[in-house]
């Protein structure tokens, strides 16, 4: 900053009556090691000419002008931000001082104790302080303009999807009167049409009834945000038992599937009925697209990720996905495969995918043709999940925290009933190491790989608290 | 053995195509039945109050199939007014629409409506459900006597 001062000269207009001062003003600046260009006012066309000129840096405003006072000249450059202005005081006039720094003035310097050391560290003070300033104003304009955009974007959005629902409930009434009609027409004409008629009015009936069934997804789909409910704590255990038992009991039977859940899920801190929309759309998928011949086995894993969010598995061994389209299958409408080979209107992954970003979380698919996909999404932890969570990072920090401290420690200084859990899940993954001091009783140091959690650990408990 | 008198329905729906369906699905079914179709809340109100052109003066129904959504005097406002009139009151009224939503079946409900049923979408299980209506409230509920 320094240096560009030097390349750059600060141009600087005092405005002042008195010649006498000015005089002093310039002779001060002109013995500065700073390059300045000085323009001098001393009266109001003055004034005027040099601030419509522009290109002005810094202000020094005498309170005690003629005509138009300082203030008066003071609240033109602050409301239309032409530079920082310094307000030249005369004796007695300290209380019109303050009252000019209320009115946007950067600082004051009353004459009587201008010396040429005060008025460059004025200079410089206020040319850093405007700065400033201006970069803050201009964060606060930015920030109020993106907190309106995204108020703006999250109005259309409701009212977009307000439309759509509205739109999609009343298209489905003509909808099933072309339906309904046609197989009454279907009915009523059996026998009476010639083959080709009967193929044209079944096409008819074919594409009223997939009309239907697309405008009923869309409704499905809207409703994801239109008819959301609050989070409350889901336990993913029950839902998926629900599933077997009720949603996808026929599917199970039908293809001989199995649904393994092998560890206890976390719970989740979610849209109850929305999960399990979630849940019946992902698991259905597997149960619907299995090898020919090899009866569907669907595993559901869920573990804890990034402190706050549970990130679940649904893993099948179907015939899987090409990579190219991995991406896209989150699309509405969006099929890959024909009618024919599996029936469906390729709405299941896209109301996956806005339930989930509607939780804030993420989706997405590893698949390996021939052989299975894995689905994964991510969703906020429950509240008291979390606080379990948290005491078990603070018990597990505790542990390395101390084994650190005291390069190593006997398994007998432990509270070892309420450790015991935790130090075996650090033994098992070789975070503690025993020592190697034999007869001395159980002694544990922490290896490299423990030092690295510890820290981790450390991070993440800043990052939560 | 009670002598059969024919059950009396009066339809109260906009839609000429729902009309048309409900009649279809009550034809042919062993239940002595008539059926009366107005197409607005206002010209029910002329049916059951014999007004208007409806003053040649019907009987009462015995059940009431009323349809939500209708411009002019909707369904709920409808059901709000007769369940008001003593002499209305006892006529059942089920409701069936094309809404599903949690609202209209809590409102339907708390105007004391008998029974909501939507309208289902497909033509076979959309018969089927009109004359499942019928069975019910003809055969195997007991309806309030007629006033003669």
């Amino acid at each position: 900053m320094e240096e560009e001062r030097k390349k750059t000269p600060v141009k600087i207009l005092v405005c002042d009556d008195d010649p006498a001062f000015r005089k002093l003003v310039r002779t001060y600046l002109r013995s500065a090691d700073m390059d300045f260009v000085l323009k001098e006012a001393g009266q109001k066309g003055e004034i005027r000419d040099a601030l419509d000129k522009g290109g002005i840096d810094l202000v020094l405003m005498d309170i005690l002008m003629p005509e138009k006072s300082g203030i008066e000249w003071l609240d033109e450059i602050v409301e239309k931000r032409i530079a920082p202005v310094v307000m030249l005081t005369g004796f007695g006039s300290e209380e019109i001082a303050v009252q000019s720094i209320h009115e946007g003035a950067i600082d004051y310097i009353p004459k009587e104790r201008l010396t040429r050391d005060r008025l460059l560290s004025t200079i410089k003070i206020t040319l850093e302080t405007w700065k400033r300033k201006l970069a803050e104003e201009e964060k606060r304009r930015l920030m109020e303009e993106l907190e309106e955009t995204n108020q703006k974007l999250e109005r259309s959005n409701k009212e977009l999807w307000d439309f759509a629902y509205i739109a999609s409930h009343d298209l489905r009434e003509p909808m099933r009167k072309i339906s309904a009609f046609g197989q009454l027409l279907q009915k009523s004409l059996k026998g009476k049409l010639d083959e080709d008629e009967q193929e044209n009015l079944a096409f008819m009936i074919d594409g009223a009834n997939r009309m239907q069934q697309m405008i009923n997804d869309l409704l499905i789909y809207s409703r994801v945000s239109t008819k959301a409910k609050p989070p409350a704590r889901v336990d993913l255990n029950a839902v998926i038992g629900d599933l077997k038992n009720v949603e996808l009991a026929v599917q199970v039977e039908e293809t001989g599937g199995v649904i393994n859940v092998p560890e206890p899920l976390p719970p989740l801190h979610a849209d109850p009925s929305q999960i399990h929309q979630l849940l019946q759309n992902l698991l259905g998928n597997g149960l619907k697209y299995y090898r020919k011949g090899v009866p569907p086995v669907i595993t559901v894993r869920g573990r804890v990720v990034r402190g706050n969010m549970v990130r679940i598995e649904v893993q099948d061994n179907g015939i899987g996905i090409e990579e190219q389209y991995c991406a896209n299958i989150f699309g509405m409408f969006k099929r890959l495969h024909s009618r024919e080979d599996y029936e469906g209107s390729g709405i299941g992954l896209a109301v996956c995918k806005k339930i989930v970003e509607r939780h804030g979380g993420k989706i997405g698919v590893e698949s390996n043709p021939g052989v299975g996909s894995t689905f994964w999404f991510t969703v906020p932890i429950t509240i008291d999940e979390l606080q379990i969570q948290r005491n078990r990072w603070d018990v597990m920090s505790d542990i390395l925290e101390e084994i650190s401290w005291e390069g190593g420690v006997q398994k007998t200084n432990l509270d070892w009933k309420s450790v015991k859990r935790y130090f075996d899940f650090l033994m098992d993954n070789d975070f503690l190491d025993a020592g190697d001091e034999p007869g001395k009783g159980e002694s544990y140091k922490l290896t490299e790989k423990g030092q690295d959690l510890l820290l981790k650990l450390q991070t993440v408990a800043e990052m939560i608290r | 053995m009670e002598k059969i008198r024919p059950a009396t329905i009066l339809l109260v729906e906009d839609d000429p195509g729902d009309q048309k369906l409900i009649k279809v699905s009550l034809k042919n079914q062993k239940i002595a039945n008539e059926l009366y179709i107005v197409g607005s809340g206002e010209e029910a109100m002329e049916f059951l109050y014999h007004r208007g052109k409806h003053s040649v003066g019907t009987p009462l129904p015995d059940l009431i199939l009323l349809d939500l959504k209708m411009p002019g005097m909707g369904g709920k406002e409808f059901l709000r007014r007769i369940k008001q009139d003593e002499k209305m009151k006892k006529i059942q009224v089920v409701i069936l629409t094309s809404s599903d939503s949690e609202k209209d079946i809590l409102d339907s409900y708390n105007l004391q409506a008998s029974g909501y049923v939507k309208k289902p979408v497909e033509l076979e299980d959309f018969k089927r459900v009109v004359k499942e209506i019928e069975a019910y409230w003809f055969i195997i509920c007991k309806l309030p006597p007629k006033e003669e």
